[in-house]
This record gives C-alpha cells, structure tokens and sequence, in this order.
C-alpha cells in the first residue's frame, strides 16, 4: 500500500531554471532587507533565534523557486494571469473578498465534505498560519518588543512602534503564549485527523503513508516541545529546557525546509483557489457545438484549449477549427462512439457532420452540408450527470 | 502485466449496473464515476458505458493548474483532495468526457480503476458487476490484440496522438452481430 | 468452492470476494427477481449493520454480476422509512402501538367476523417475492390456521398463465425446461413477450453467450428492446396478436416440412387437429392480424425451424393476456412440433418474474393447491397433506378463488384480508376499483416493511423483516432451489412474515400446528409435505444446496443430485406420456381498439425498479435514474397529436386516466404506446388497465387495453405530480 504515486508533472526545464534563479535572487534581496530594517540595522537580532532565522530564509526562497516552477506551467500560468486581472476592477476585489472568506475564512469546500473534518481542518489551517504569522515576524525579526517604562512594553513592527501595553495585561500574555494557543489547536486538529484515518483506512488511494502521516507527526512534534519550553519555564524551573529548545528547533527546521514539497504546497494553492468563482463568474457562458447546452465559459475554453496547443496535445477535430472541448462532456463521449459505429455526428449547432477519421479521431465530412441517412439524432439524451 | 479496461459497448444493455455498482467502491465516497450514454435517443435504445480511458499522456492532468491530478502504475487518479481547487479544466480537456467536479464538496473525481479491488487482484466494481460483460478486466495485451476484433486505444485528433490503457472494441459491422447497422 | 459439474456451463468467475476488517460477508440471493442472483452483503460485526454489497464471483448462475436493483438492493435495510413498530387506524390515523395490542384487535376480529359470517370470511391475500417457507406456511395459516379457502396471491397477475399453459401442454410446470446455461448452446433464440435486457438482465450472459457462438435470434416484442434491437428478426406485432403470429409460423413450418415427424409421431398427441387449424394462417393472413410484414413471418419460421437446436423464451408479454396460457400453449407448440426440447440447447422457459415467482407458485398458497404442486381437490393429495400436518382431511377447505377474484369480493362474500408481502394498490388492474373494494372491507391486516400505498389503507400494519434479515429458500427461474442467508437481526420490533402468522396462529389455539422456531423446521415440513408431489423437494436440505449452489427438483431422495434438465427421456408428465398439441384460434384481446379509444397500451417493467416499486422507489439511486413513469410514443404518433419530448400527456382509458410525460421514440409501434407500471396513487399507469382475466389461469390483462391520448392543457395537472413515492 506504500506505493506513492507519482505526480504528474511536466512543464519546461529551460524555462524553470532562468526563472527561478531570477525570482529567488529577489525575494532573497527583499528578505535581506525586510530583516535589516525590521531588526533596526540589525540591532535587535535576536540570537536564539539564529538557527531558525536561517531555516526560515531557506524555507521560503525554495517556497519561491517552487512557485516559480509551477506557474512556468501553461495551465497554471494561465490561472495567475487571470488572477492578476482580478485587482483590476472593483467587482474583482469583492469577489476576492468574498471567496477568501467562504475558503479561507470558513472554508466552506471542507464543510461540504464532514462537519468532522471541517472542525479539524479548521483547527490545524488556522493553528499553522497563526504560528507561521508569529514566527516568520520573530524570527525575520520583523517585531519586537521594547521595555519603554518598567511594566509597559511597547510593539515594534518594521521598526515603527505600534502601540503599548501593561507586561501582565491580557492582551500581552495572549501575544507571549500565541504559540502555545495555535500549538494546542494544531495538536487537537492532528488528533482529529489521526483518528479519522484510523476509521476510514479503506479510502487508500491517496493516502500513501510518508505523504500524509509524517507531517501530521511532524505538526504534533513541534507543538508538543514547543508547548513543553512553556511548561519547563513556567512550572518546572527550566528542567530539561535546553533539550527541549534543542528539539523543537529540529523539528521546526525539518518542519520549515520539507514544507515547500510536501503536503503543506496545498497552503499557497488554496489562496489561489480564490481565483476560481470569478473566473468562472466573469465571462459569458458558451454552448455545446453539438447540443448547444451551456456547459462552460467560452474564456475558459479558450484558455483551456491555449494550454493543451502550448503542450502540444490540442485535441482537435480534424477539417474544422474546433477542438473536442467545444463539446461537452456528453457530446465527447457519444461521438466518440458513434464515430467508431460508423455513424455521423452531425453538429446541432452549425451545418457541419462529423464521422471518424480512420484514425478513431473525429474529422468534418468533406462536402456535407446536412445529414441524411446517418443514423445520429439530434437529441442528446439527458441533462449532464 | 498490467491490465487494463476492454468496453465492448456493441454488448451494452444500458442497465446503468455498473454506475451504481462504482458507488460501491470503497475510496468513491458514493460518487459514480461511470457514464452510461444513449448514442442515438428517440431512434433506437443502443447505448454505451464509459469508464476513465486513462490517457498516456493525459490531456486532465496537463490542464491542471495546481498538478493535482496524479498517475499511480498507468492509473489516472482523481484529482487530489488538497490541492484541488475545482476550477474545472480538467472536465473540459478531456477529450473522452471524464472528470466531474461535484459541486457540493468542490472536487474533481473520476475513475481511479477501482484501487482499492484491483490493488488486491479483482476487477475493479463496473467490471464484476456489468451483466454482459461489455467491460472486461484483461491483460493489457489481449486486449489490444487477442480480442479478434478492432480496437482503439491510439487515437489521432487532428494530428494529436493520445494512447489510452483502457480499449474499446469497435463494433462489428460486418457480421451486426450485436445489431448495429 | 469446487463446483458441482452441473454448473459447468454457467458463467462464474474465479475470483474470491473482498472481505474487510471488522466485517463478515453473508452469501445469500438478490431480493428481487427470479434470476435471484447471487450477491455477498457485507455486515458490520459489531453492529449487524449492513454495509453494502460484495460481488459472489462463484455462484454460478450469475457469477457476481448483478444489475442496478441487484447492487443496491442491500440499501433497504437501514433504510430510514422502515416500520419499526405495529401501526393500528386510532381515529382515521395509523399510531404506533404494541404487538400485543395489535395482536388482540386480529384475534378478537377475526374471532368476530368468522362466528358471524362463517370461516371463509377471511381472505389470505400473499405473494410470491417470500421464501418457500413463508409462502408454505401462508398456505397452512390460510386451511388449517384461519380454516378459510379464500387464500390466493400474487403470482396470479404474473406466473399463472405461464403455468396452465404448461400444465395443459406438457403436465408439469417448472419455468424452464433446462438449466439456464442450456440457452447458450442454442443455434436459434426464439424471444417473446420479454424486455429480457431490463427485467432480467442477468439472463443476458446467457443469451449474449448463444449469440457469441453464433447463434440467430428472434425476438417477438410491439416494442425495440435492447434484445429486439441485436435481432436478426425482430418481429414487431401488434400486442395481443400472439396466437396469430405462432399459429402463422406453425403454419410455415409445416407447409415447408420444417417440422420433426418422428418426435410428433413419437412424443406427442392432437398434431392432426392443429394442421388443420393452422391451415388458415398462412403467412399473409397471420400478417394481416398482427401487423407484422409476411417474409418476417416466413423467415423466422425457417430460421427457427432448420436450426438443430432452439429454445423459446416468453415472459408477461404473452402472458398477461386473456388469452395468456393458451399463447404460452402455443408458443410451447413451436418446440414440440420440431422436437426442440430435452436435451442440451433445446427447450422452453418462461421468465420468472417475482424472486420466488417458481417456488410461490408450488407449496400451497393458490387458491386451489397443496404443497408439492397437489392439487386441493385430489382426494390423495388432501389425505396427504392432512398426514403431515396432523389434521382430519375434512378439515382442510377446498378449493377459493383467484387473486383479483378475491377483491372483486372483498366486502362480500370476505369481510377481512391479511394481505402479506403484496402491494395491489399499484400491481392490481383497474387500480381505481381496487381502491374501492379495500374501503368496503371491515377489517384489513397488511403485513409489510414499509408502508406501501395498499398499506397505508389498512386498519393494522404489522411490520416485518427485509429479505436479509431471514434465512430460507426460494426457487430461481431454472427450478434451482437456492439458499438465502441472513443477518440474525430484527431491526426495531419487526418480526419475520412466518413468526407474525405462527404467533397469531397461537392466539387463535391453532398452535400446535404452528410450532416452528426457524425456517429451516418448516423447510423440513415442506420436504415431507412435497414428497411424491411433482414438485418434490424432499431430497433437498440447506446443506446440499450450499454444497452444490443450489439443487434442481424434482429430487426425491437425499442422495439424489437433483434434475437440471428435465425430458431427458422425452417423456411427458402425462399418463400416455405424450406432450398436448393443442389448437388455438386467434380470438385477440378482450378490448378492442375502436373511434373513441383508438390506440393500444401496453405496460412492463423498466430495470431500475421492481414491481410495485415499494422497495425500489424508496432507493435513491435508483430513484434518480428514473424517478417517474413516462409515455413512450411514436414521433408519427406524437405529431399527430402535436405532442413534443418531454410535453405531458393525459392517457384515458375506459377505467381512468393519467397524466405522463411523453417520451418520443422510433422504439414503439405507431398503434401503440407503452408506461411502466411501478408508481401508485396518480402515477398508476393500472388505473387504466383491463381486469378482463384468462378464463383458465386468471391472469388478468395488463398487456393490452384500449386507450386515447391528448395533451396536458394548462392548469390541468393534479398536484403533486411527481415522483418521489
């Protein structure tokens, strides 16, 4: 059952590589100064942190070297163009709004599958980005804190103080402790997650072992040494602390470094999943050539069919300018079929028959204007299923 | 070896068994990802199944703009839990008409060949349950050559060549042993 | 399982099923038709709850396949609709209540209404989709339990042609001549009356398997089905001309010499007589009645008749008819007259079309008959079956009358029905009628899973057990007794059919004679009570039938393995041993098409449901592939009465009427029409169908009635139109 399956991937080396190298040498030079002035020239690094403040930089330069990858790839490269366009307009950015609070925000896509697994997922998407929110801003030492009078701390961002508070107030002990409260959220989601696992081990296919069990493991680890620094600094007087910091800090660089390739890539792809419902929302819909049923937007097509020509597999049908997408799925799969009977295809939408080409693709009858004699109808048989 | 689909659709009572049967899979989650058409409605009865041809090279993945269509042993799966965002490229590439994207849960799924039968030696449910056998789990080479028949599994659109595991026997024209005239 | 060598050439698989952690699987039999295919279900080990189906790759009948109903029959049993308690009628309204309550309110009636009008006041009203313990003992509750002769059931409307007609032609009525596997070693399929591909799908390896090996096909049906659509004639008559049609091919093959003399001459009796009736319907004439073109006539005749071996096939097509056994006779007549029967590839069946369809029919619950196939009049038979049940022979009631006959006198002569496993609210004809001979009854006991549209009519509704939840037999399609294992559960306080009638029988101190603690003590009852009956089923235990996947009667002893084939010998179950050539005139239906209903209706099946649709209606895959009945009509049809795809459609008869949505289709005659029947209540294609019955078998017309189509004006339809239940 341990087979992993393998992803499929293809996109353009040569391409990859000069982009790659371009994006990461900036997103090196903006992190470089993004820590430079948040540390205040440097002055308010925080060594202890030394080891993660590496892991971290290394962490997100392979981030970008990933992302550049990937939108290297036509499809993917298509839907951040369409992204992009979406600050363009006002319609746009409410849509933005909207979506990223259904799927970020209450992550509605999860509810539609359990309550069960929305709570957990909840649980384990908002304890990690809290927790990536607080270290990154630690340890890129984006934030800090100044002891302006004794029992006031002031909150440095970027170098610029944003406001002050009593050392004891609530809100200060919920800033210390954030880690510890996004820690014991992400153990109960992992918990959550382990256990439904165990009770549906028969939903195999995806669920290869290193692939989904190692980071809910490595999620546990971090929160539990992380969560145990608290426990040995407040009520054990330090014990086992410099193990314990020893370890947390392996694990979270373990943690920081395999993120970029490793389950946690879905993280970025939800944010680009927003894109999605105005994508599909902004563009006028486009009708079956062959039932003239409305199946999809005719942008979409079009960028679908830009992509698979840019792979050099456009699905064409032969003597026309269309391609097998501008069928829906329907139409695709019986005039594939009547193809192979030997009857025409005739297309409800325009005067064009279809019949096979002899190669079991599809190509226009040469001459024909109408069908007579063939033994396709016009009808197809029922709404999409 | 590997084996692989053979749809004899000429055989196709149009009983939509098989559709309800892939409901029974476990890992479908209760989602059919089989398609029964009728090819000529209102004319005659005759009808065909259609499964995942499991493409080579295939044209779903391609189109994926957060790759989470994945291959496991020359099977496509359906899309990935995680990574799917449901932007429905996917459904429309497809030149044989496959992936669906369920609206509720916002995923793609599709035919997966039944992984969790075929991973422990049975034909995957559309295959044990199709009651004329118009889907058969064979060797990959008997299907392709050993079925005395035509078949298709290299198909050319339009100067695009796209191999596919799964094969479809071609009706017999010669003999209208299964009536289609 | 190493197979018996009966089953060689059936279509199992060799694969072994899945069985997962935490789950057992039970190997039992599909609920549904008379194919009672094998299926595996998978059961929770903690929670007997059922799980879902496993393919029974190595039974051999259909080797794991199943069709739509079969993969999700297992779906009822956690179904959220089932009944769960004893409903009684409080105030007009059913009220969950005790089985003590319910019980006293039945016994105290039945008491009641017996001093008062005498013991056959009470009507048995049961069906053929239970096992053959539950089916014998409705039979025994029915003479010796409630001492009434009016017990009958449904297998009235389906099997009961199909059986006079081989009564009266062969002497014996088991539905198939031959083991199933035989139809693949025909070299010509003569197929009648039967959408074999939707209502009996798991014969299509079987017929699939002929046509593999080249054999032709013929296929007698008003409508293209799948099986007329791969036919090499498809001879497309006009409904209820049957008789004409064979008697136009037995008419060819004897003026060309297709017939075998010697076999005639051997093996059978009365061949002068049909010569010479079947003189005047030469292909022509026999054309002119059934609107089917001449050569087509001549054609399969040949076809049929140069072929060495041959089986004919037939279902309610021909049967449901007021002429229905005589065209089973005659149908049968093709086999006899070119000695196409007792061997290998040659033979005749009908498709059996309730799950017990075979075995209902054998072990007492017809109006006039014992177990064994006895007939209740034969003074043997009756001191026979009073032996073993330990009654005085005089105890035991003669003969009642039929299943529709039953409600015709509901009110009357039967003041009360238990009815049992049965839903004639949507199977009966004349459904409209049938709803008002229920109201006249004083007391009405409905025995159900769920509640049907006939028992939502009843005063008490006992609740029972799905299929699964009992063991048992049944009797397939072939004549193979099979076994149907259960879960050990009774979900609620559902009970099972035969403890529900074993407990009433009790309260009515008829007790000792109903002393049964599992199926298994009643099968055994069964075998002793069918010995020596044509039936015989005393050879057979629970544990040969596991052994052998299922055992073929007759088998009179244990050691015998059973008959798979019968007239071997080519001896027929007469005294003379000779097969009935019996003569038939084209008389056609009982209504007649005419002006004001010019158009012919036919009714069937469609595969995603089962007949009336209480189990299958309920589920939800099956319900979305096809959730509504639906008129299919010719596009000539259509346009003339400017009638498009999809536009509703009210059909009258002279009964009633309703309103379907068409379906415009080159699949139908243009003189006729046709509307599953599954649905209730105004979705009842049977309000307009005919209760004309077959004055031998008392099958009444579905088939044919005579009926007139208009489209739905605006504002016309009832509410509620659509489907769900």
């Amino acid at each position: 059952m341990n087979r992993e399956s393998q992803a499929y991937t293809a996109f353009p080396k040569g391409r990859f590589f000069s982009k790659a190298a371009l994006y990461v040498c900036i997103m090196a030079v903006v992190l470089l100064l993004s820590v430079y002035i948040g540390s205040e020239r440097f002055g308010y690094v925080d060594l202890a942190l030394y080891g993660y403040l590496w892991a971290t930089v290394i962490s997100i330069l392979l981030f970008t070297a990933r992302i550049a990858a990937w939108t290297s790839r036509p499809p993917s490269r298509t839907l951040w163009k369409q992204g992009m366009k979406l600050f363009a307009s006002a319609r746009g950015w409410k849509f933005l709004i909207g979506t990223l609070f259904d799927n970020i925000g209450r992550q509605r896509f999860i509810s539609g599958r359990s309550w069960y697994r929305w709570g957990q997922h909840m649980l384990l998407s908002w304890g990690v980005l809290f927790s990536f929110g607080i270290t990154y801003a630690l340890v890129l030492n984006w934030m800090h804190f100044e002891l302006v009078e004794p029992g006031t701390y002031s909150v440095v961002v970027f170098g610029i103080p944003l406001f002050r508070m009593g050392v004891e107030s609530f809100l200060a002990i919920m800033l210390y402790h954030g880690l510890n409260w996004t820690g014991i959220a992400v153990i109960i989601g992992c918990l959550m997650a382990m256990s439904r696992r165990e009770r549906d081990r028969k939903n195999l296919v995806e669920q290869t072992k290193d692939f989904d069990i190692f980071p809910l493991v490595l999620l546990i680890a971090i929160s539990i040494t992380g969560s145990l620094l608290t426990v040995s600094a407040l009520w054990m007087e330090g014990v086992f602390y410099l193990g314990i910091a020893l370890s947390h800090q392996v694990a979270v660089c373990v943690f920081l470094l395999y993120m970029p390739f490793s389950k946690f890539w879905h993280i970025p792809l939800r944010f680009l999943g927003v894109v999605i419902p105005m994508y599909h929302a902004s563009y006028a819909q486009k009708g079956c050539s062959r039932c003239g049923r409305e199946y999809a937007t005719e942008r979409q097509i079009k960028d679908v069919q830009a992509v698979l020509t840019e792979r050099n597999i456009p699905v064409r049908i032969g003597g026309t300018n269309l391609q097998m997408s501008d069928l829906c799925s329907e139409c695709r799969r019986v005039s594939n079929r009547l193809a192979a009977s030997g009857s025409f295809v005739k297309l409800g939408q325009s005067q064009m028959v279809l019949q096979g080409n002899g190669f079991n693709g599809l190509t226009v009858v040469s001459g024909r204007t109408e069908t007579r004699g063939g033994t396709d109808s016009d009808a197809t048989a029922q709404p999409e299923r | 070896m590997a084996k692989v689909l053979y749809i004899d659709f000429e055989r196709c009572i149009g009983c939509r068994a098989c559709m309800i049967g892939c409901e029974e899979c476990s890992g479908h989650d209760r989602l059919s990802r089989m398609f029964v058409d009728e090819l000529y409605p209102g004319e005659t009865v005759a009808t065909s199944p259609t499964p995942c041809m499991h493409c080579v090279t295939p044209a779903c993945a391609e189109s994926c703009p957060v790759q989470a269509i994945s291959v496991l042993d020359g099977v496509v799966l359906s899309a990935s839990h995680e990574k799917c965002i449901g932007c429905k490229n996917c459904t429309y590439a497809c030149p044989f008409g496959i992936p669906r994207v369920d609206e509720t849960r916002n995923l793609m799924y599709k035919c997966d060949l039944c992984y969790d039968r075929t991973s422990k030696g049975r034909p995957p449910m559309c295959v044990s349950v199709c009651p004329t056998d118009t889907i058969l789990f064979l060797d990959e080479e008997e299907a392709r050559h050993k079925r005395n028949k035509p078949v298709q599994y290299v198909w050319d659109f339009g100067g695009t060549t796209i191999e596919t595991r799964t094969v479809i026997g071609i009706p017999d024209k010669q003999t209208h042993q299964f009536g289609y005239h | 399982m190493q197979q018996h060598s009966q089953n060689d050439d059936f279509s199992q698989r060799p694969y072994e099923p899945i069985t997962r952690e935490g789950e057992s699987l039970v190997a039992t039999h599909c609920a549904f038709c008379g194919m009672q295919c094998g299926m595996n279900i998978r059961v929770d080990n903690d929670t007997m709850a059922v799980l879902g189906v496993e393919p029974r790759y190595d039974f051999p009948m259909n080797g794991g396949r199943l069709c739509p109903k079969g993969v999700s029959a297992y779906r009822q049993a956690e179904h959220t609709e089932r009944l769960l308690k004893p409903l009684i009628r409080k105030n007009g309204v059913l009220t969950e209540s005790s089985w003590d309550e319910a019980y006293d309110l039945i016994v105290s009636k039945i008491k009641e209404l017996q001093s008062k009008h005498g013991k056959d006041t009470i009507g048995l009203y049961s069906g053929s989709s239970m096992t053959n313990e539950k089916c014998y003992i409705m039979g025994k509750f029915a003479r010796i339990g409630l001492g009434t002769k009016h017990i009958d059931y449904n297998g009235r409307y389906c099997m009961s042609a199909a059986a006079t007609g081989f009564n009266q032609t062969v002497g014996i009525d088991r539905g198939s001549t031959g083991p199933w596997s035989d139809i693949k070693f025909a070299d010509v399929l003569l197929i009648a009356g039967s959408n074999t591909a939707e209502c009996h799908p798991l014969s299509m390896p079987y017929v699939w398997g002929a046509r593999d090996r080249g054999a032709k096909l013929i296929v007698a049906d008003p409508r293209q089905t799948k099986t007329a659509l791969v036919a090499d004639i498809h001879l497309d008559l006009r409904p209820g001309t049957d008789i004409a049609l064979t008697n136009g091919i037995l008419h060819v093959l004897i003026n060309e010499g297709l017939i075998d003399r010697a076999f005639i001459d051997e093996h059978t009796a009365g061949f002068e007589a049909l010569e010479e009736m079947t003189r005047k319907y030469d292909p022509a004439t026999a054309s002119g009645i059934t609107g089917v073109a001449s050569e087509k006539i001549v054609e399969a005749a040949r076809l049929f008749g140069r072929a060495k071996n041959g089986f004919v096939l037939f279902a309610r097509g021909i049967e449901q008819h007021s002429t229905g056994s005589d065209t089973v006779s005659n149908y049968v007549n093709l086999c006899l007259t070119t000695g196409k029967v007792g061997r290998k590839g040659a033979g005749f069946a009908t498709f059996t079309g309730q799950g017990n369809g075979q075995g209902g029919r054998e072990h007492g619950q017809k109006a006039d008959q014992l177990p064994g196939y006895r007939k209740i009049y034969d003074p043997a038979a009756r001191a026979h079956i009073a032996s073993v049940w330990g009654v005085d022979e005089s105890e035991i009631p003669g003969p009642g009358i039929s299943a529709y006959e039953i409600l015709q006198s509901l009110g009357e002569e039967i003041k009360m029905m238990i009815l049992v496993c049965s839903n004639p609210m949507v199977s009966a004809p004349s459904v409209g009628d049938v709803g008002e001979y229920l109201k006249k009854l004083d007391f009405f006991v409905c025995i159900d899973m769920f509640l049907s549209e006939s028992a939502e009519l009843a005063d008490v509704v006992l609740p029972s057990t799905v299929w699964v939840e009992d063991n048992g037999t049944t009797t397939n399609v072939e004549g193979r007794v099979i076994h149907i294992k259960g879960i050990d559960r009774t979900p609620g306080e559902s009970k099972r059919d035969w403890k529900i009638v074993c407990e009433i029988a009790e309260r009515l101190g008829r007790g000792q004679y109903f002393q049964f603690d599992s199926p298994e003590e009643i099968f055994n009852e069964l075998r002793t009570a069918s010995k020596g009956g044509i039936a015989d089923y005393s050879g057979i235990t629970y544990d040969k039938i596991d052994r052998m996947n299922g055992v073929f009667w007759p088998c009179p002893s244990e050691e015998h393995e059973g008959t798979p084939r019968l007239f071997e010998d080519l001896k027929f179950n007469f005294p003379d041993g000779r097969a009935r050539l019996l003569t038939f005139e084209h008389t056609g239906p009982n209504e007649k098409v005419d002006a004001e209903y010019p158009i012919i209706l036919t009714t069937g099946r469609v595969v995603f449901h089962y007949l009336s649709g209480n189990q299958t209606r309920r589920i939800e895959a099956l319900r979305k592939l096809c959730p509504d009945p639906y008129l299919e009509l010719h596009p000539n049809l259509a346009a003339r009465h400017g009638i498009g795809n999809g536009e509703m459609v009210k059909v009258s008869s002279r009964r009633g009427s309703i309103f379907v949505p068409a379906k415009v289709t080159k699949a139908i005659r243009e003189d006729s029409l046709f509307v599953p029947y599954h649905w209730g209540k105004q979705l009842a294609i049977n309000h307009l169908t005919n209760p004309a019955l077959d004055p031998k078998s008392k099958i009444p017309e579905f088939k044919v009635c005579a009926v007139k189509i208009e489209k739905a004006k605006k504002g016309e339809l009832p509410n509620g139109q659509s489907a769900v239940h």
